[in-house]
């Protein structure tokens, strides 16, 4: 497989600038473009407008950039086709937090014209934003760990750590001691995932434990039960100072994972996220409700079955529910 | 209207993907070269994402996806062959049935499961496997009208077929089937000097010029009859692929009067004196057939495929016979060619899209750069990310003098630069080069680079225009798929010969003898494996031997595959760094970044890694 | 990646060998000893010196897009049904009525073991150095 991503002293990396890739992938395989400025895009991100368009400027990771589907499928492209006039520059990064992507729209997208903002936020981000190591699979499908740029808060202030990121990737040996408790090594119980993972039992659970899981007192994201989690605070004053630095309409949508969108649970993150929004004045879209109208049938379609990404019909029905929001957004920008 | 068609060949060896939009060859490449595993037989899963991902189309938008082989038919050869055989030869029915039953037949379904979908077709297409390898011999020549020859091991049944092609369309009238094949008969003796059957046979071909034919009349007495139209029976008797899973059996054996050479034993002068006789009675075929089918088809153009057709010593005597004005050999001519030509024959007659031809009266495989290329974004990030160091050259020019500048200090420089190619040979895109002046480049690049027996030859690749000034050849050879003699004059003389039967076949002391003023790349029959290099095909390699012969007179430099032996040759950046690192090339050039050898840091690595790939 | 995942080296395969066996041993076999019997040859073993030349004529010279139809099966059940449809016309180079009446007994039996046998190969990487890989 060919390397994707490159090195970024800011970000920690983005897409080889002009690349062509098509991915391996449980779909039978999708194909990516990358525009010279290295994000998934058909076209040049341009400072100028382009006459008669409306243009927003959308951050995210994975599920944004759309992992598992081409480039035209995507929800952001998708919303384009609903809105003839929107144009949408993605500058989705995936495996990175609201805190890198952050460091992106700073480095990226200043200087850009656009209409307004949009920050979706994956809601698994908030475990993202305090790790300072993220695992990712090599081409060679080892594990290995790369350093990432993380923010810190100190004094109520946000103080940038490890910029520039080690380049290289490094074994979880060779993680310095103080750094081993901020390890993102994907979800709350690693060992489970990773016996799941060996005993090829990871195949069948994506199913089977989504059925169970409302009734164990298992919590997805904790983190988000309190405004004080220093988690959520760190979410908090990073989205914060993201939106006041904005001139232009912000529209803040927390994204959720398929845990929420098949069961009954009540997203506990629905709460932190329109307290933010009171406090910041930005424009708020929650899209569970209107992806929970969907059937349980339709809605386990909406991810792959291993993979936990949106599936096209996944994104066809995010682009669905974004779009009154985002015509919405729109029209306050004019 | 466009049609997109991809080809596949699978199963057996050299597996392979080939994509053609509009008649046009967009892509194609062998899997091994992603997997890894030299001659790589499995569902070429890589090869087909490389070759949707440069049409960038997905599946499920291909017009129809086809095979290069029909399974059912090559079922009824395998019964067949049990039913004549029986009550012998268990063994190799059980292993067939299993492979058929168990997998070959079901390629349908292992498309399906892959790319899930069938294309727009809905359902997988089949081409007959000697079809397969006219179509790719064919509708990439330059020739609008040829005359087809192709010979291999076997396909479902036919070994050799003879044929016409014409505009869109190709008849095959005449066949040779099973078990009568020259592909097999060769095996035979490629298994019994000990080399490997499906990838030993070039080297077989390498050792002939070393011996004497004097077992020419005992082949012809006894294994194979041959007709004055080149047509030909074996004699069966002496042969084990029928019954057994070897391809030779104790009567062989006893002809030969000895057990086959154990591999990489010494070499003596009976396997030379086999290689020799083997490769007159090959080319004395081949050459019978020519004439035959030039006089029986009228045609003056002739395109060859099938595995036999890498003989390029028995190639080269039919350029030299001048039986017709013109011949083109499809460089990728073993199996995976067939994925390109079940592609283009898929085109052509099952759609019926017209051919393009090349304006400029050249062929359409553009060079046979057919593979995966990286952009000099995608090498800086791969070099930056491993901090390996490096010089950037963006200047194509002064990148070329600066490697030929190298070169003519006598370094071996590792090249990876542009699409790869289609085809077993190295053609500059993913090639080792040397200077061919210096007596010590063959022995040094086999033992220090390739890690190979050193009996063996380099190539050279040769400006275009500068091929009849260093060989007895008039014709381009893009391809390295004509063997020519070093011309007259600049042949020396070494009664090499004589020193060799004296030596007691040992050929370490003749293999260094300087046999021209190019020494490193000229056979000790004074022929070579000639590569003309064309600016129109690949720009940047031209640039670099025409950067050398500013420097030293001479267009032309050995280059031989970026790999070392037993592995397939590189594919990509981390491929080739790799390689660079483990053997001992002074200079690595990926794209447009010059890297030397001593300014890298240490490979952390295994010392075993030779274990790595089974030797070949 | 292999193409077919598969449970190498287990009581599975073990009795899937056996089903070659019985199906080599008790259908093959006797079809074998009947084409024997009536002195049917399926293909030359030695040369013919009588022979002007061994090149045969094809039976199809073109090839129509019909033809890109055909070579493969998609089940068990379709597979006896060519097979039968082959063989009746005495197999791809017609060898004759006869010969392909006495093969067509087989078609049965070869679909059922393709049940057994199928997904039971492993994809080897490995290709054999030691005969060209002709199935």
């Amino acid at each position: 497989m060919r390397q994707v991503f490159e090195y970024d002293p800011d970000i920690g990396y983005r897409y080889i600038p002009g690349l062509k890739a098509r991915m391996p992938h449980e779909s039978g395989g999708y194909l990516i473009r990358a525009n010279e400025m290295g994000f998934r895009s058909q076209r040049e991100f341009i400072p100028e407008k382009n006459p008669g368009k409306r243009r927003i400027l959308l951050f995210g990771d994975s599920f944004t950039v759309g992992e598992g589907v081409s480039n035209e499928k995507r929800y952001s492209d998708l919303l384009e086709k609903q809105i003839p006039e929107l144009e949408i520059y993605n500058f989705g990064l995936p495996g990175t937090g609201t805190d890198q992507q952050y460091l992106a729209c700073r480095k990226y997208a200043s200087g850009i014209d656009h209409d307004a903002i949009m920050i979706v936020v994956m809601v698994e981000n908030i475990r993202r934003i305090v790790a300072r190591y993220r695992y990712y699979l090599d081409e060679n499908n080892a594990q290995v760990y790369y350093a990432k740029p993380y923010f810190e808060l100190s004094g109520g202030e946000l103080v940038l750590r490890h910029v520039p990121p080690k380049k290289e990737p490094v074994r979880d040996s060779e993680i310095p001691l103080e750094d081993r408790a901020f390890v993102d090594r994907g979800g709350r119980f690693p060992r489970i995932r990773t016996f799941l993972i060996k005993t090829k039992l990871e195949k069948l659970a994506p199913n089977t434990l989504t059925r169970f899981i409302p009734y164990t007192p298992y919590t997805p994201y904790p983190e988000y039960n309190s405004p004080s989690h220093p988690a959520w605070r760190l979410m908090e004053a990073i989205l914060e100072k993201w939106i006041k630095e904005q001139k232009k309409p912000v529209l803040l949508v927390p994204l959720p994972p398929h845990i929420f969108i098949e069961e009954f649970r009540v997203a506990n993150y629905h709460k932190r996220f329109s307290e933010l929004t009171l406090k910041t004045g930005c424009a708020y879209f929650d899209p569970l409700p209107d992806l929970k109208c969907y059937s349980m049938e339709e809605r386990r379609g909406f991810r792959f079955a291993q993979d936990k990404h949106p599936s096209q019909a996944g994104h066809v029905a995010i682009a669905q529910a974004f779009a009154p929001a985002v015509r919405k957004v729109l029209e306050g920008a004019r | 209207m466009s049609k997109t068609v991809l080809g596949i060949s699978a199963f057996y060896h050299d597996s392979a993907a080939a994509l053609v939009r509009d008649s046009e060859i967009i892509a194609a490449a062998q899997e091994e070269r992603f997997s890894r595993k030299k001659h790589d037989p499995r569902f070429p899963v890589n090869a087909i994402n490389y070759c949707l991902e440069e049409a960038g189309t997905e599946p499920a938008d291909l017009d129809a996806i086809v095979f290069y082989d029909k399974p059912l038919w090559t079922l009824d050869r395998v019964v067949e062959n049990c039913l004549m055989m029986a009550p012998s030869g268990y063994e190799q029915m059980e292993k067939a049935l299993r492979s058929i039953l168990g997998v070959k037949l079901w390629t349908e379904k292992q498309v399906q499961h892959h790319l899930k979908s069938l294309g727009k077709a809905g359902k997988l297409l089949y081409t007959e496997h000697h079809l397969a390898h006219a179509a790719s011999a064919f509708y990439p020549s330059p020739y609008r009208e040829a005359a087809i020859l192709t010979l291999d091991g076997v396909g479902e049944w036919a070994t050799t077929t003879i044929g016409v092609g014409k505009d869109d369309r190709i008849e095959l009238t005449h066949e040779i089937d099973y078990p009568h094949s020259l592909g097999l008969l060769y095996s035979a003796f490629t298994y019994y000097c000990g080399f490997k059957v499906n990838s030993g046979e070039y080297k077989l071909m390498g050792l002939a010029p070393y011996g004497d034919p004097k077992y020419v009349k005992l082949i012809y007495d006894k294994l194979i009859d041959v007709k004055p139209d080149g047509s030909y029976c074996l004699n069966t008797e002496y042969f084990g692929y029928l019954d057994r899973l070897v391809v030779t059996n104790e009567q062989f054996n006893r002809l030969f009067c000895g057990m086959p050479r154990q591999p990489e034993s010494r070499i003596s002068r009976k396997e030379m004196d086999l290689a020799a006789s083997i490769q007159v009675v090959l080319e004395e075929i081949v050459l019978k057939m020519a004439r035959h089918v030039r006089k029986s088809t009228g045609e003056k153009n002739l395109v060859l495929a099938g595995g036999v057709a890498l003989n390029c010593v028995a190639n080269g005597k039919i350029l030299k016979e001048k039986i017709f004005e013109g011949l083109w050999i499809q460089p990728a001519s073993g199996d995976a060619g067939g994925a390109l030509g079940s592609a283009l024959l898929t085109s052509h007659m099952y759609f019926g899209e017209k051919r393009r031809m090349n304006p400029n009266g050249r062929d359409t495989q553009k060079g046979s750069y057919l593979g995966i290329g990286y952009s000099p974004s995608e090498v800086r990030a791969f070099l930056e990310r491993h901090s390996y160091p490096y010089e950037r050259i963006p200047d194509l020019k002064e990148r070329a003098r600066k490697i030929a500048a190298a070169l003519a200090e006598g370094k071996v420089i590792g090249y990876l630069a542009g699409r790869m190619e289609f085809g077993p040979r190295a053609l500059g895109a993913r090639s080792i080069m040397g200077d061919p002046r210096r007596q010590e480049t063959q022995a040094q690049m086999n033992l220090k680079i390739k890690y190979r027996e050193s009996f063996r030859p380099f190539a050279p690749s040769v400006l275009a225009e500068d091929v009849a000034t260093y060989f007895e050849m008039d014709v381009e050879s893009p391809y390295m798929l004509l063997v020519a003699p070093v011309r007259n004059e600049k042949q020396i003389q070494t009664g090499w010969k004589e020193a060799l039967r004296d030596g007691g076949d040992d050929m370490l002391h003749v293999i260094n003898q300087a046999r021209s003023d190019i020494p490193a790349i000229t056979h000790v029959d004074f022929s070579a494996r000639v590569q003309s290099v064309h600016p129109e095909d690949k720009r940047d390699y031209y640039e670099v031997i025409r950067a050398f012969k500013d420097l030293t007179g001479y267009g032309v430099i050995v280059n031989t595959s970026f790999n070392v032996r037993g592995e397939p040759i590189v594919c990509s950046p981390a491929n080739a760094y790799k390689c660079f690192m483990r053997t001992e090339m002074d200079m690595l050039v990926l794209e447009d970044c010059v890297l030397w050898k001593d300014k890298q840091p240490k490979m952390k690595e295994n010392a075993d890694w030779r274990k790595e790939y089974e030797l070949d | 990646m292999s193409s077919i995942e598969v449970n190498p080296q287990t009581a599975d395969t073990n009795s899937k060998v056996k089903k070659i066996r019985s199906f080599y041993d008790r259908k093959l076999l006797p079809v074998a000893k009947s084409l024997r019997d009536r002195r049917l040859l399926l293909f030359d073993l030695t040369p013919d010196p009588s022979r002007s030349t061994y090149y045969v004529q094809r039976a199809r010279k073109t090839v129509m897009p019909a033809d890109f139809e055909e070579g493969g099966c998609q089940s068990p059940e379709d597979l006896e049904v060519k097979l039968q449809a082959l063989w009746k016309n005495g197999g791809v180079r017609g060898k004759g009525a006869e010969a392909g009446s006495v093969m067509a007994k087989l078609a049965a039996s070869i679909a059922v073991l393709s049940k057994e046998l199928y997904a039971v190969e492993e994809q080897d990487a490995e290709v054999s150095p030691l005969t060209y890989v002709m199935f």
